[in-house]
């Protein structure tokens, strides 16, 4: 049985698995990454040196984004806390929902790393992220950015 | 194995090639200084004058207690100091790690030669305690290539205890030691995703970035293509992938050793733009030390002119689409002088040089279409010398380079272009073939059949030795017949390195195993000739390569459809 068939719920995703999470991230990851410039390397690519650095452009002092970055204790809170402003819109959450779904019928052999630090970064970044490309349907992200960092900060204690 | 250790950690590891450049930190000597005046081992500590005033002094020290020279406490005690540097380590890595290593010492002096003792009633506990402890703490300061050879050294010498693979204590101790290696190859991938994302950004600038160099690195890796692209004559705006750049790092990485002319052009990218190799730490330590594993490095310490550099210059200048002729000068002076020997002890290399000089394209383009086809020859030869004489690292895509340039616009060039390249497809097929021969013909003689069976088991025999130094350590337990022992070493047999044993010689001894196999080679094509006499289609299948674009024409013909009966 794939595990990511079980029912989402956005107000528990404490609940998940690492691996489900991991495949949820990856798939907020793909939607947004959707509206990214094309030629922009993707965070999920992105070596902790220089998601630390790029961490550090969107605004963050060097000690966090580095500990973001690298320490892997941080990636399954953080994501948690990234997601759940990211289920505020409620079309971007039916979206990466979808596409979770879509994913959980796919073979793919999932390592499990929970990329938090890469899904905050791209959230960041992105100013607008394009739901229904054909339907012409936006999200703004800037009050998902700041509640997304502020949540982070919150518990890292910042 | 002590030696081979410090001579890899003050080397390659970072952390401890500084210690020897700049001096030991403060904050190492106040924490060794902190350990070695608690009460428990404050006599031990002055007794063996273990915290170090400098560099010089730490590795003296060093040396000594692996010697035997300097000795002092008992086994109890050395162990509990080992343990406890586990926790100086929290504190202060390298004071924890150098706490460790002087334990480590203290034990390898201790056991002398029996340090490698591994008798049937089973090798010293400490090989289950000092090196896996020094291995940890040599992780959490990041010195992962010291990590590594200790690991690897143990639980290959635990590994080859009799009866390993079922004692559920030592198939313990060895996964312990396998989860330190992991936790170093782990800080190794992160190193080397990040070197590769740097090099992948800095591929994408034209002009002042990297391009030339990551060029450079596909073409000597014998990835022509790729290398192409990124000249000016490739795609304009072509990068290639992030995965594929970091491919080739780990490859880099992985055979730095034994490719001097892959680490060249990396030494090419140090001190200048667009990023700071050297900042690339944990990597840098090894991509800059100087390594003695190939012939190419016998040739720089040796001969006052040098092939490597000059060849990573003159190439990054190919393939910037300028080359200096004052490289291109220094690179040919040198081959002048050296291309008998780089051709004889390092083929690949030899083949990468010329087809290098070839793509310099300063002869007709008749007479270049030749060298290639030339060159491409040279590589099916390169590969059935290995074969024949069992040399098994592998050469990867590095004799791949010639077979890009070869001629394809006549009939008669495309012919002979994919005879070279069935000729380099078989070429390591030899071995194989010549070992599983076809059922012998009932007319052969039995006296030639006999003689046949036991030249092949000379070869595989010969073989076999060639592959032992790739193979786990307990391939290396042997024994022998008292009576063969007693006959004496054979001619031309290296001596044996422990000369108490009844067995004079290295039953290991490499250069024998090649000279062996080349005997073999010999009188097996002699017999072959002698078959031919009796049984000569026998003879000539085992004689002749196993297909030929003739064999193929004639195969084909015979399958050509019949026209339809009227």
């Amino acid at each position: 049985m794939n595990e990511a068939r079980v029912p989402l719920d956005w107000n528990d995703l404490e609940a998940l698995t690492d691996a489900q999470l991991s495949a949820l991230v990856d798939s907020a990851l793909f939607v947004l990454g959707l509206s990214a410039e094309s030629d922009a390397a993707l965070p999920a690519d992105m070596p902790a040196g220089p998601l630390a650095r790029a961490l550090e452009n969107q605004g963050l002092d060097a000690e966090t984004a580095s500990r973001l970055a690298r320490d892997d204790a941080l990636s399954r809170p953080v994501a948690i806390a990234v997601l759940r402003q990211l289920a505020a819109e409620p079309a971007l959450a039916e979206a990466v929902e979808r596409a979770w779904r879509e994913r959980s019928g796919l073979l793919v052999v999932d390592a499990g790393v929970i990329l938090g630090a890469a899904l905050l970064l791209l959230v960041l970044k992105l100013r607008k992220v394009k739901v229904h490309p054909k339907e012409g349907v936006e999200v703004e992200l800037d009050n998902v950015s700041a509640t997304a960092l502020g949540s982070v900060f919150k518990f890292l204690g910042g | 194995m002590y030696r081979q250790l410090l001579e890899c950690l003050f080397r390659q590891d970072y952390r401890f090639i500084v210690l020897t450049t700049g001096g030991l930190p403060a904050a190492v000597t106040d924490a060794m200084s902190g350990f070695w005046t608690r009460p428990a081992y404050r006599e031990l500590g002055a007794a063996l004058g273990l915290v170090p005033a400098d560099a010089g002094a730490l590795v003296g020290t060093l040396e000594s207690l692996a010697a035997g020279q300097a000795r002092a406490g008992d086994a109890n005690l050395w162990r509990e100091v080992a343990e406890a540097s586990a926790r100086l380590t929290e504190e202060e890595p390298v004071a924890g790690s150098l706490v460790a290593l002087q334990a480590l010492a203290a034990w390898v002096g201790a056991l002398g030669e029996q340090l490698f003792y591994q008798p049937w009633t089973g090798h010293h506990p400490g090989w289950h305690v000092f090196p896996l402890v020094a291995a940890r703490n040599l992780v959490a300061a990041e010195a992962i290539w010291g990590a590594r050879f200790l690991c690897e050294t143990a639980a290959g010498f635990i590994e080859s205890a009799r009866d390993a693979p079922l004692d559920p204590d030592l198939v313990g101790v060895v996964a312990e030691y396998e989860r330190v290696r992991a936790a170093a190859d782990r800080i190794e991938d992160n190193c080397i995703a990040e070197l590769a994302w740097a090099l992948h950004a800095g591929a994408a600038n034209r002009d002042g970035g990297f391009r030339a160099e990551l060029a450079a690195l596909f073409w000597t890796a014998g990835d022509v293509v790729h290398a192409d692209l990124l000249t000016p004559v490739g795609t304009a705006h072509y990068v290639p992938s992030l995965g594929l750049v970091r491919a080739l790092v780990d490859h880099c990485l992985r055979v730095l050793p034994r490719e001097p002319l892959l680490q060249y052009i990396w030494l090419e990218m140090k001190d200048r733009g667009p990023f700071d190799l050297r900042g690339h730490k944990i990597l840098f330590g090894r991509i800059n030390n100087r390594f003695h594993d190939h012939p190419l490095h016998e040739v720089e310490d040796l001969f006052p002119v040098g092939l490597c550099r000059p060849y990573a210059r003159l190439l990054i200048g190919v393939m910037r689409g300028r080359p200096d002729p004052a490289d291109r000068e220094a690179l040919f002076d040198a081959m002048a002088v050296l291309a008998e020997l780089v051709e004889g002890r390092a083929p690949d290399a030899y083949l990468r040089i010329a087809a290098l000089a070839n793509r310099l394209g300063l002869k007709e383009a008749a007479a270049t279409a030749g060298q290639w086809r030339g060159l491409a020859a040279t590589s099916a030869s390169i590969l059935r010398w290995a074969d024949r004489t069992g040399i098994y690292d592998p050469f990867g895509r590095a004799l791949d380079i010639p077979f890009h340039f070869l001629a394809v616009d006549t009939e008669a060039a495309l012919e002979a272009g994919l005879d070279l390249i069935e000729a380099y497809r078989q070429a390591n097929l030899g071995y194989w073939l010549a070992i599983s021969p076809p059922f012998p013909p009932p007319e052969l003689p039995s006296a030639l059949d006999e003689r046949h069976e036991k030249l092949l088991q000379e070869l595989r025999g010969a073989r076999f030795i060639r592959l032992l130094p790739h193979l786990p350590q307990h391939y290396r337990r042997y024994g022998y017949r008292l009576d063969e022992a007693l006959k004496g070493p054979p001619v031309g047999s290296r001596p044996a390195d422990d000369a108490s044993g009844a067995l004079q010689f290295d039953p290991f001894d490499q250069n024998r195993a090649i000279a062996l196999m080349q005997e073999s080679w010999g009188a097996l094509e002699a017999l072959y000739a002698e078959m031919g006499e009796g049984a000569p289609a026998y003879a000539e299948t085992l004689a002749r390569p196993p297909s030929s674009a003739d064999d193929l024409v004639a195969a084909l013909a015979a399958h050509r459809p019949r026209a339809p009966q009227p």
